[in-house]
């Protein structure tokens, strides 16, 4: 994926809270901590998925990305752009270049709306003639097997880069592979760059070319989808992935179930984020705040790659039995 | 427990159930000549996409099909023997809750947001059970505490809204199984929630159902769900039973095109490899295909698939109804 091109999008040590609770006088006395230092690209024409639990961060990042709400901390740079601070005119003009597609249970029952949002536009801004752009977006629908409907009521627009947060959450299968296959398509055809933020990894190990694993605000591992997907470097991927149900009923298996629930990123535990949880959290860990290292393309912030059982970037699948189990109560 | 039941009988047998609905096109079917069986402490899955009428036939289980536009045109709901849709309301409200609970996928449409949790858990038990004030809350407080609810005393206090959306799960949980019913119905429980906290919930329900020896059928779009957790499995389209089998036997070996294609759309299972979408929408009922209803969508459809509408065969260890089901090798999972 890195090729000569510039990455299409570059986000530098972004972070963002929001007040969470204010005294009397309207003073704010706690913060909500909904991204801390998040650093990642997207390359022209790659997916990177961003999966993390409700609460993580995920989608508060990509709302970041697209401006639609100012970052405390870092940088976001759009095609070599700066756009942190782009003024509203500035921005209109970063904005021809990205849209984003929420979740929305009414639209996403009809999948036609996707095609509002992402196929006409690059189209017309290529160049291609009105009657031109009606006859190859009938003909994408109906390869995925979508009536065309609608099609008037396209807005164009020009995007290089689409936000996609949990764009297929609400569908069912079938609905579900129409819509991935169609944004698969699209990507593959028109050299779209997706940001696709979803809680369904096997949804996001179908369509991404490179995962990151956001948990209470942070990532905590990026990499190759399938790396990720088959060799996780972090407990918590390693717990997150177990979670996933399997269709092969011969593959029923222990899985690792984590206890309780994501603590408040009010007030986020010290030292490593998911020590409270994590089946093989050592002293170190309940201390000190593990950096985001890089070994072999992939990135990792978790201690026991440099202590402890000492992996040195390979997974923690292999380790042996968790260290206590005293995380079951 | 209940008592009067008949030995040899399957706990629930649902013969030819029809529910219709009134449409600008008259009263429709949406359940169509719906039949199947589920045995003590078995646990059943019931599949297909939205408008296939698996919810309608959970709801006609539970008896809230009703008022003005929506009926049970035909058949029986049999628990032990004993049809529930000739039963008066008070009697069926006995049999809900008592003998057969529910559990939704918003649990804060079932929960009422103005009540703690514990004033519903109790009000719940004392519809059923005769007991005093002080017995139903320190049952209620074993229930959460059973369901995993840290700290039950303190939270029995706690409105719904103080609760994540796992937690108010688990409650919904408790107040569904208060009685200990013989047969739970669970409508897409854990479509709602993050999958760690889905692995959670379907982990506490698994622990449960052995314990209290009770059958569950799962209503959900979510085929892996079922794989992992269910003994058999019907699929349903337009209405209609068109494949059950055991969960073991229907995955890795469909036998109804309907059934290999949704395999075949679930992502992750061939990484790399595109999706195969089934074309097209569930057609509405006033508009039904000849032949086949699925025909239309199916890439192994031949003339006699558009002419003749096809029977659910009975073949012993699975039902399917498919006019090629004998000579057709459909891919599944895992082989």
């Amino acid at each position: 994926m890195s090729g000569a091109r510039p990455p299409i999008l570059r986000v530098e040590d972004v972070s963002k809270s929001f007040p969470a609770s204010r005294d009397l006088l309207g003073r704010v006395t706690a913060r909500l901590q909904a991204v801390v230092g998040a650093s990642f690209e997207v390359a022209a024409g790659e997916t990177l998925g961003l999966v993390g639990e409700s609460g993580s961060g995920k989608s508060t990042l990509g709302r970041l990305v697209m401006r639609l709400i100012d970052a405390d901390r870092g940088r976001i740079i759009l095609d070599g752009a700066d756009i942190t601070d782009a003024d509203r005119h500035e921005l209109r003009a970063a904005r021809r270049k990205m849209q984003i597609v929420f979740q929305d249970p009414q639209s996403s029952l009809d999948p036609n709306w996707i095609v509002g949002d992402i196929i006409a536009e690059p189209l017309r801004a290529n160049g291609v003639v009105k009657s031109e752009r009606h006859e190859i977006v009938a003909r994408l629908l109906e390869e995925v097997g979508l009536e065309p409907a609608h099609r008037s009521r396209y807005a164009y627009e020009f995007s290089e880069l689409v936000v996609c947060d949990e764009p297929v959450s609400a569908l069912d299968v079938s609905t579900q592979a129409q819509v991935l296959t169609l944004l698969e398509q699209l990507r593959d055809r028109l050299g779209l760059a997706y940001l696709f933020i979803a809680h369904d990894l096997a949804v996001v190990h179908h369509i991404s070319h490179r995962i990151a694993v956001m948990y209470l605000g942070q990532i905590v591992e990026i990499g190759p989808a399938d790396e990720v997907y088959h060799r996780p470097r972090h407990p918590y991927t390693e717990a997150l992935l177990s979670a996933i149900p399997n269709a092969d009923p011969a593959a029923r298996r222990n899985r690792i179930i984590l206890r309780g629930e994501m603590p408040s990123p009010v007030d986020p535990p010290p030292g490593c984020r998911f020590q409270t949880r994590c089946a093989y959290a050592m002293d170190v860990c309940r201390t000190d705040e593990p950096a985001l290292s890089s070994q072999d393309g992939i990135d990792v912030a978790c201690h026991l790659h440099d202590q402890g059982p000492t992996l040195s970037g390979a997974t923690v699948v292999d380790l042996a039995p968790p260290i206590s189990t005293d995380l079951d109560r | 427990m209940s008592e009067g039941r008949a030995v040899g009988v399957p706990l629930l047998q649902v013969e030819d159930l029809t529910v219709e609905f009134v449409t600008e096109h008259g009263w429709l079917p949406v359940v169509d000549g719906v039949s199947f069986e589920i045995g003590r402490q078995e646990t059943i899955g019931l599949i297909g996409e939205s408008g296939c009428g698996k919810s309608v036939t959970a709801m006609a289980i539970l008896g809230l099909i009703g008022g003005p536009s929506g009926r049970v045109a035909r058949g029986r709901v049999l628990l032990d023997g004993q049809d529930l849709l000739v039963l008066e309301e008070p009697e069926l409200r006995e049999v809900r809750g008592r003998r057969i609970a529910m559990i939704f996928q918003e649990p804060m449409t079932s929960i009422d947001p103005a009540f703690t949790i514990g004033k519903q858990i109790i009000e719940v038990l004392r519809r059923h059970l005769p007991l005093s004030r002080a017995q139903a809350k320190q049952r209620a407080i074993d229930l959460l505490d059973r369901v995993g609810i840290p700290d039950p005393h303190r939270r029995f206090d706690d409105y719904p809204h103080q609760l994540s959306g796992g937690m108010r799960q688990r409650v919904l949980i408790a107040m569904a199984l208060s009685c200990e019913p013989d047969l739970l119905i669970a409508d897409e429980p854990t479509t709602a929630l993050d999958v760690t906290v889905q692995a959670q919930v379907l982990e506490l329900l698994a622990g449960l159902q052995e314990e209290l020896g009770m059958a569950v059928l799962l209503v959900t779009h979510d085929l892996a769900v079922v794989a992992e957790t269910c003994d058999r499995t019907i699929v349903m389209y337009a209405g209609e039973v068109v494949e059950s089998a055991d969960v073991t036997a229907l995955f890795p070996d469909p036998r109804h095109p309907y059934t290999a294609a949704m395999l075949a759309n679930l992502p992750g299972l061939h990484p790399g490899e595109p999706l195969r979408p089934i074309p097209g929408i569930v057609p509405p009922r006033h508009a039904l295909p000849a032949g086949c209803w699925y025909s239309p969508r199916c890439e192994h459809r031949t003339d006699a698939c558009g002419a003749t509408h096809p029977q659910l065969v009975d073949l012993g260890t699975r039902r399917v109804r498919c006019l090629r089901a004998d000579e057709l090798d459909l891919p599944g999972v895992g082989r």
